[in-house]
């Protein structure tokens, strides 16, 4: 069966086969094979159905550093930033300035999250820095899977270019408060700025620290708990490593108030210090412009009783100074350069202060020099009466006579005689009128009656009768000093020779006639001859610590009283007592009235100053104070 | 065993049976013959196989295997000198190709990883006719020659309007050896048609970039595998 089907079939299929050109076409069919050959081809995808993600972006968290509105560019600057989008992905970030990329970059694990920017070659002035960041969607796409799909957020950031340069900065103020000092300093707000570094430098025992490194530009102050009132040191602020101006600080530290409570006390209180923390001790002590005295460490209390110090003397002021000592390790520190808080206080009442001071005998009243002008003062009611304005330039010298009516002024060579009450003048005249020596003039003493004594530099006597207008007396060469009495009719007069000698005389018709003389080995000087007043008619010699008194009549010894040293100070003739220096104290000096002729002490005073004024009752000092001596019993 | 596959393997056996009667004689005074052949390949690609699934695993999306180097067509031809009466030799040519994809797609656009394998083969064929007396007319057959391979792998991912495609080519000439079997009726006296069953082994030549024979591949992609082809024949 199977033979016969084949059989049949080949007579068929014979003829549509039977072509000689077979070979040929099998040919050209294998060539076309070759070439048109028709490799695998793959079947189509079919399309799976994933839902599409949200039009509206969610959230992200951007994080950038630095944190700031304007990004502010000097140089290269860094930027870090961090974008938390979870649970989607980051897949890159780009940066763009004014527009233009500047860089693509993934974003992920491993991969620096910073990018440095140089704006070097962009000018000055605005900008827009621009930073895209695109997430996945999460949709489970083939887009989202590679990244072609996603969120794209964009964050643009005003940028500038500030290339302000670095320059030096000045520290504004320094502020004590409580717990140390404020310093404030100049804001540097350029993109230039890293940071600031102060430092302080204390004097005190040179310290030199680094207070505070600040890296935000905006802060411009800082609260220094290391300061101390009056502690003297330098701020410096740095500008990235670029000193600035220095600013020193040197005040006082605080108020000081001194308070006088009694005749030779005082109380001291001060201000306390705002930074007890810093405070080693206080430092309390007096100067009297030569030297430091009665240094005291006064340690911190909370209520700080007041410091008494009761041993003021009269005479001049005494001034209390106060330092806040810091704490240091250092065993090389300077009080010196810590700034001092002083205040002075000075014992008695006070009057007007002036640079001379003479009594009016006979009355509770002075003449004050105070270079401007002679006032009339009263120490009993503590009072200006008068003045007469006087040439600071040109007052030489006044005298007032022993009755207390008349005071003579010598303004140049002007010699004029004033009724001290009321101050009328009642003549004058040129001392060249009367001779020229009298240029040279080296002390003038005056007597009630009018005569005046002038005594030369040339050491040369010359007495002159103001009323009559006429010399009296010229003395030989060689008469070093001389007085006149109180009346008149005597002059004590030194004499300088080969041993100086002390002579007595008593005027008689324009002649002198020695009463007596007495030999010091040594010369005298003003201040060692006084008269007392007439009612006592006794002559006072002080030299050495060698005190005589005479009669002034017959120069004849009364007493003769030894001083503990040469320490005379004052002598009053009205109340003919005598004031000297007795113990020379530390604090001040011990000293001892007596009354003459007899030496008998009638009081103790302590005082401060040696040119002091005895006036009956009252002890008057240049410093404008004035001490009642029966207020002292 | 499939219904189809039984009457197929029927229809040959009958075929075998019933044409054998004659087959020698009328073979065996021909001189020369022309064959075109279509038919089936399968080459299993085992190493192939292995890329896609790398390659699908490494993907950040799922994909699906859409083809995985099936069967599929080949075609050539060749030309038989008749050099004794038993025995025939000549030139031929066949043309092979199968291929893999991995693939999805969605709104957002689509991907797709191709591997396509190619052979241009050029062989010396040659077959010895056996002694039967009925028809099919039987050939042990034998070709030997070399497989122009090329393999060519095409990724490409389409998103957003935009298109990426990566292709990347490998070449290789691939040393063969073919032994099977060839069956024919004759249609009359030139034509004859029949079927060829067969069993090609690759024995050697290895991959390399297309352009740089250096860069070798040590991925084992070949042309080994089961053939079977219908022949027309012209012999005279």
């Amino acid at each position: 069966m199977g033979a016969l089907f084949l059989v049949k079939h080949q007579g068929k299929a014979g003829s549509c086969l039977h072509n000689k050109h077979f070979p040929r076409y099998c040919i050209l069919l294998f060539v076309m094979m070759v070439f048109i050959s028709c490799e695998f081809q793959p079947s189509s995808i079919p399309e799976a159905s994933v839902e599409e993600p949200s039009a509206t972006a969610p959230e992200i968290e951007i994080e950038i550093t630095p944190d700031i509105d304007t990004l502010k560019l000097y140089d290269a600057t860094t930027i870090t930033y961090g974008f938390y989008a979870s649970p989607r992905q980051v897949h890159w970030v780009q940066f763009l300035w004014d527009g233009e990329e500047l860089e693509t970059r993934e974003y992920g694990v491993g991969i620096p999250a910073q990018i440095t920017f140089d704006p070097d070659p962009y000018s000055e002035g605005l900008h827009l820095f621009e930073i895209r960041v695109f997430t996945s969607t999460n949709s489970g796409s083939i887009g989202d899977a590679v990244g072609a799909e996603g969120y794209l957020y964009q964050l643009q950031w005003p940028a500038v270019i500030d290339r302000t340069p670095l320059r030096k900065l000045n520290i504004l103020s320094v502020e004590p408060v409580e717990g140390g000092a404020i310093v404030k300093w100049e804001k540097f707000p350029h993109p230039a700025f890293s940071f600031y570094r102060l430092e302080k430098l204390g004097y005190f025992d040179g310290r030199n620290l680094e207070l505070a490194l600040i890296d935000d530009q905006d802060v411009t102050e800082f609260f220094d708990t290391d300061y101390l009132e009056g502690d003297n040191v330098v701020y410096n602020v740095f500008l990235n490593g670029t000193s600035g101006y220095s600013y020193e600080i040197s005040e006082p530290p605080g108020q000081i108030e001194a308070t006088w409570l009694n005749t030779y006390a005082a109380s001291v209180s001060w201000t306390p210090t705002l930074n007890p923390g810093r405070l080693d001790y206080y430092r309390v002590f007096l100067n009297d412009k030569i030297a430091l005295k009665e240094v005291q460490q006064v340690p911190y209390q909370e209520d700080q009783p007041p410091f008494v110090y009761d041993s003021l003397g009269f005479g001049s002021g005494v001034t209390f100074n106060i330092q806040f000592v810091p704490k240091t390790s250092s065993t090389n520190f300077s009080y010196g350069v810590l700034g001092v808080a002083s205040a002075k206080i000075a014992t008695g009442e006070k009057i007007p202060e002036h640079e001379l001071a003479k009594k009016i005998p006979g009355t509770s009243k002075s003449l004050l020099n105070d270079g401007n002008k002679l006032v009339l003062f009263d120490h009993e009611t503590r009072t200006s009466l008068d003045f007469i304005d006087s040439d600071p330039l040109r007052l030489r010298a006044f005298r007032i006579t022993p009755d207390g009516q008349i005071v003579y002024t010598l303004v140049g060579n002007e010699f004029e005689a004033w009724e001290i009450y009321g101050f009328n003048s009642i003549g004058k005249i040129n001392l060249n009128e009367i001779d020229c020596r009298l240029s040279s003039l080296y002390d003038i003493s005056v007597s009630s009656n009018g005569r005046i004594l002038f005594v030369t530099a040339g050491e040369y006597l010359l007495l002159y009768d103001f009323q009559a207008e006429e010399t009296l007396y010229k003395s030989e060469d060689e008469v070093g000093w001389g007085a006149i009495s109180p009346d008149g009719e005597n002059i004590l007069a030194r004499y300088t020779g080969d041993s100086t000698e002390f002579r007595y005389y008593s005027l008689v018709g324009g002649q002198l006639n020695l009463i007596g003389k007495k030999v010091y080995p040594v010369k005298l000087w003003p201040n060692t001859f006084f008269f007392s007043a007439p009612e006592h008619n006794q002559l006072i010699t002080c030299l050495n610590n060698e005190l005589q008194v005479r009669d002034a009549g017959d120069f004849s010894l009364i007493n003769e009283i030894q001083l503990p040293y040469n320490g005379f100070i004052t002598y009053d003739p009205e109340s003919h007592r005598l004031l000297y220096a007795a113990e020379t104290g530390a604090r001040s000096t011990k000293c001892c009235l007596i009354s003459l002729p007899r030496g008998e002490i009638t009081d103790t005073v302590f005082l401060s100053a040696r040119n002091i004024l005895l006036h009956n009752r009252f002890l008057v000092g240049r410093n404008g104070r004035q001490l009642n001596l029966d207020e002292l019993k | 065993m499939d219904l189809t596959v039984k009457k197929i393997i029927f229809i040959i056996i009958f075929f075998v049976s019933a044409a054998g009667l004659f087959a020698q004689e009328a073979e065996v005074k021909k001189t020369y013959k022309i064959g075109l052949t279509l038919g089936a390949a399968y080459m299993p690609q085992s190493e192939l196989r292995d890329i896609n699934r790398q390659v699908e695993g490494d993907l950040p999306f799922a994909v699906k295997t859409i083809n995985n180097f099936p069967p599929y067509f080949c075609y050539g031809g060749y030309i038989l000198s008749q050099v004794s009466p038993r025995f025939a030799i000549g030139p031929g040519y066949w043309f092979y190709t199968t291929g893999s994809r991995l693939g999805a797609r969605d709104y957002s656009g689509s991907y797709s990883f191709d591997q396509i394998l190619t052979a241009h083969s050029f062989a010396l064929n040659a077959e010895w006719l056996l002694p039967t007396t009925t028809y099919p007319v039987v050939y042990l057959e034998t070709i030997a020659g070399a497989n122009l391979g090329n393999w060519k792998m095409e990724e490409t991912l389409e998103t957003g309007g935009e298109t990426q495609n990566d292709v990347e080519e490998l070449e290789a000439v691939k040393l063969f050896f073919y032994p099977g079997l060839k069956f024919t009726w004759p249609l009359n006296r030139e034509f004859g048609l029949g079927f060829k069953l067969g069993y090609s082994f690759d024995l050697a030549g290895k991959f390399h970039l297309a352009g740089n024979a250096e860069a070798k591949s040590d991925t084992k992609a070949g042309f080994s595998g089961p053939r079977l082809k219908l022949v027309l024949e012209y012999g005279k």
